[in-house]
C-alpha cells in the first residue's frame, strides 16, 4: 500500500503544478477556434435543411405534376354538350355576334375561330358584388326568357361567355332552394371533403417568440403550392400556385430545448397562376339525369391565368412546437387551422381565357373553406427577433356552405343560376 | 517568478478586481486571467481527455463556466483555487458522461504487483500515458489520486460502487506501471 501512495505522491509532485503550452491567439484565439469547429455541424445540418427542403419540393412538384389515372368517369366522359345540356340551355338568341355570326357550333362547342379574335368590343366580364350588388333572386322579375336555374357545368357559363351572352350570372341560390332540384345531389350544407395541399412556407415567422417569454409580431411571407387531390385530382385537377403575405402577432414559451408559440395571422393571398389541366364536367341537368353529374370530358385544357388573379384574405391561428437541438437551429412542428374570406367577386375573365377551369368559378362564387396545414419545417435563429423557417405544410381542406353561396363543395357540382336577360 | 507564477498566487485584493473586471466583460482582464491560470488548468483537461483534441474543448467549456459565473466569486480562498474547482467540476461532469458503465467493471483485483520505483519520465510523458489509459481508469485515477477523493466519494460522483472505485484504480495504477516500463 505504501508503495501506492509513493506512486501516487510522485504522480501529484510531478503534475499538480504542471502547466502546458496554451494555444496560440489567447482566450479570444480559444473561442474563435471553437466556434469555427462547431460551426461545422451547423454547415452540416444547414445543408441537411437545404436539401430536405429541396427534397419536399420535388416531392410536392411530383405530385402536382402527374397526371391522375384515367378512370371510368374519363371513359364515358364523351358527351357533348347538346347531350348533357337542355336543349334551352344553348338555344339562345344571343348566339350570333353583332355581325350575326354564330359562335357555337352545331355541337355546342365554341367556334374558337371567332372567339378567340381579341374582343376589344368588349371588356372582360367582372363578377363582382360591385357590379351586382342586388342579389340576383330580387332581380329574377327584372330578367325574362332564359330564366331557368339549374345544374350547368362551367364549360356552359364559358361558352356563354366566350359568345359574349349579355351576361351570365352567378347566382346566389339558397339552400333550401337548390335541394329541391335534385334529391340526389348531396347536401350542400353538409357535405365536405377532405383534401390536401403542399406549401412551402418561407421567411420569417410565423412566430419568433420562441426565446423565453416574449409577445412578438412576424411578417410571415409565402409561397404556396396548391393542389387538389383525391376526388378533385379525378374530377378536375385543379391546382393553382399563389403567393402568401402575412402578418402575425402571438407569444411565445421555451422551456429548455422546447419550444411552443401561436398566434394570430392575416394574410393576402394572391393566386399567381392556375396550373391545372381542367378536365370539364358535364352536368346533364337539363336531361333530368342526375347520373350524369359525375360524367366528365376528357378535355384538358391547361392555361395559364392572366388578367387580375384571384385574391382573397384569410385568417389563421398558427401554433407551433418547436425542438431547438442547438442553441440557434430547430426543427418545428405546426398546425394551422386557416379560414378563407373575401374571396367573393374579383375574377376578372379576359376575352381569351377559357374558364373551363373551375377554381375560377369557386372564386367566383366564393372560395369559403377552412383548412387545416399541418407542417414541419428547420428553423434558424438568426436573432431573438429574426428567424429564417423553411416549412412544409400540408392541408387537410374542408369545405363548406356559407349562407348565401350555393356552393356545392365536390367542386365540380357548381350550382348556379342562369340568368339571361331577354333580347 | 513567471507572470503565471505571480498570477497563480496573486494578492486577494488583485483577484477581486481582475473577478470584476471579468464579470464586466472586460476583453483585456479576460485575457489576462486566461493567460494566467489557462496552462495550468490544461494539464488538468489533458489529464481527463483522451487526446489534446478533447483537452481544448475541456479547457474552453471550462473557462466558459467560468467567465458566466465568476460575479459568484467572493474572495474567499485565491482566484486561482476558485478557477480550478469550476473547471475541474465541469470536467469532471463532462468525463463522467463519456465513461462507459462497462469500463467500470468489477473484476477481481490481481496480486499486487512487485516493489515500484521510480520512473525516469517527465511530466509531459506522464500525462501522455494517463491519457492512453481506459476511460474509466483514467477517471478514477484522476479523482484519487489528483482530487483526492476517497472511493467513497468516487463512488457517489460516478455512480458507481466504492469497490468498483478500487478496482479501477488498482488496474489504473498497474497499467501505468506497465506502460512506463516500456517506455
Amino acid at each position: 500500500m505504501k508503495q501506492d501512495e509513493h506512486m501516487d505522491d510522485w504522480m501529484r509532485d510531478h503534475l499538480d503544478d504542471h502547466a502546458s503550452v496554451l494555444p496560440e491567439g489567447g482566450w479570444s484565439g480559444l473561442q474563435d477556434g471553437r466556434k469555427k469547429k462547431k460551426r461545422k455541424p451547423f454547415l452540416f445540418w444547414w445543408l441537411t435543411g437545404f436539401a430536405s427542403a429541396a427534397a419536399v419540393l420535388s416531392l410536392i412538384w411530383i405530385i402536382f405534376n402527374t397526371d391522375a389515372p384515367v378512370n371510368e368517369h374519363q371513359a364515358e366522359a364523351t358527351k357533348t354538350q347538346q347531350e348533357v345540356l337542355p336543349s334551352n340551355a344553348l338555344d339562345v338568341p344571343a348566339m350570333r355576334d353583332e355581325n350575326g355570326n354564330q359562335l357555337l357550333n352545331s355541337s355546342g362547342e365554341a367556334d374558337r375561330s371567332l372567339t378567340s379574335t381579341p374582343a376589344k368590343q368588349k371588356s372582360p366580364t367582372v363578377y363582382s358584388e360591385e357590379k351586382s350588388p342586388e342579389t340576383p333572386l330580387s332581380r329574377e322579375s327584372q330578367r325574362k326568357p332564359f330564366q331557368q336555374e339549374m345544374w350547368i357545368s362551367p364549360k356552359t357559363v364559358a361558352l356563354r361567355e366566350l359568345n359574349h351572352l349579355p351576361v351570365v350570372e352567378l347566382a346566389v341560390v339558397k339552400p333550401d332552394h337548390a335541394q329541391q332540384d335534385d334529391q340526389n345531389l348531396p347536401n350542400p350544407k353538409r357535405e365536405s371533403i377532405f383534401t390536401w395541399h403542399g406549401a412551402i412556407n418561407y421567411g420569417l415567422g410565423p412566430l419568433n417568440a420562441r426565446e423565453n417569454n416574449t409577445v412578438s409580431a412576424a411578417v410571415s411571407p409565402g409561397n404556396q403550392h396548391s393542389k387538389g387531390s383525391e376526388y378533385s385530382r379525378i374530377i378536375d385537377k385543379s391546382s393553382f400556385r399563389l403567393h402568401r403575405l402575412g402578418i402575425s402577432f402571438g407569444a411565445g414559451l421555451k422551456r429548455g430545448p422546447w419550444a411552443w408559440s401561436s398566434g394570430l395571422r392575416l394574410s393576402r393571398h394572391w393566386v399567381v397562376s392556375q396550373l391545372a389541366p381542367v378536365e370539364v364536367e358535364n352536368i346533364g341537368s337539363g336531361s333530368g339525369n342526375p347520373g350524369n353529374y359525375n360524367s366528365i370530358s376528357s378535355q384538358d385544357v391547361q392555361q395559364e391565368i392572366s388578367g387580375d388573379p384571384a385574391r382573397f384574405w384569410s385568417i389563421s391561428t398558427p401554433t407551433q412546437v418547436s425542438y431547438y437541438p442547438w442553441k440557434k437551429a430547430y426543427f418545428t412542428a405546426s398546425a394551422e387551422p386557416l379560414v378563407n374570406f373575401g374571396t367573393k367577386g374579383r375574377w376578372v375573365i379576359p376575352e381569351d381565357f377559357d374558364p373551363h377551369t373551375l377554381e375560377s368559378l369557386r372564386s367566383e362564387l366564393g372560395m369559403p373553406l377552412w383548412n387545416l396545414g399541418l407542417g414541419t419545417g428547420f428553423g434558424y435563429a438568426i436573432s431573438p427577433a429574426i428567424h429564417v423557417q423553411y416549412e412544409a405544410q400540408f392541408w387537410l381542406r374542408r369545405q363548406f356552405q356559407v349562407e348565401g353561396f350555393d356552393y356545392r363543395s365536390t367542386a365540380h357540382q357548381v350550382k348556379l343560376l342562369i340568368k339571361i336577360p331577354g333580347q | 517568478m513567471q507572470k503565471a507564477d505571480l498570477l497563480v498566487n496573486p494578492v486577494k485584493n488583485e483577484d477581486l478586481k481582475l473577478a470584476a473586471a471579468c464579470n464586466r466583460k472586460e476583453k483585456l482582464a479576460m485575457d489576462r486571467l486566461y493567460r494566467g491560470y489557462a496552462p495550468k488548468i490544461l494539464s488538468i483537461c489533458r489529464r481527463y481527455a483522451a487526446n489534446d483534441e478533447e483537452a481544448l474543448d475541456c479547457l474552453h467549456d471550462g473557462f466558459l463556466k467560468v467567465f458566466e459565473n465568476i460575479g459568484r466569486y467572493e474572495g474567499k480562498g485565491s482566484l486561482y483555487a476558485w478557477v480550478k474547482v469550476v473547471v475541474v467540476n465541469n470536467t469532471i461532469n463532462w468525463a463522467k458522461a463519456r465513461v462507459k458503465v462497462s469500463a467500470l467493471d468489477e473484476d477481481p483485483m490481481d496480486e499486487p504487483d512487485d516493489e515500484w520505483e521510480e520512473p525516469e519520465i517527465d511530466a509531459e510523458r506522464l500525462i501522455q500515458l494517463i491519457t492512453r489509459l481506459p476511460e474509466g481508469y483514467r477517471m478514477v485515477l484522476n479523482l484519487y489520486v489528483f482530487e483526492r477523493l476517497s472511493h467513497d466519494e468516487i463512488a457517489a460522483k460516478l455512480g458507481i460502487s466504492s469497490a468498483t472505485s478500487r478496482t479501477q484504480l488498482f488496474k489504473a495504477r498497474k497499467r501505468l506501471k506497465e506502460m512506463w516500463k516500456k517506455s
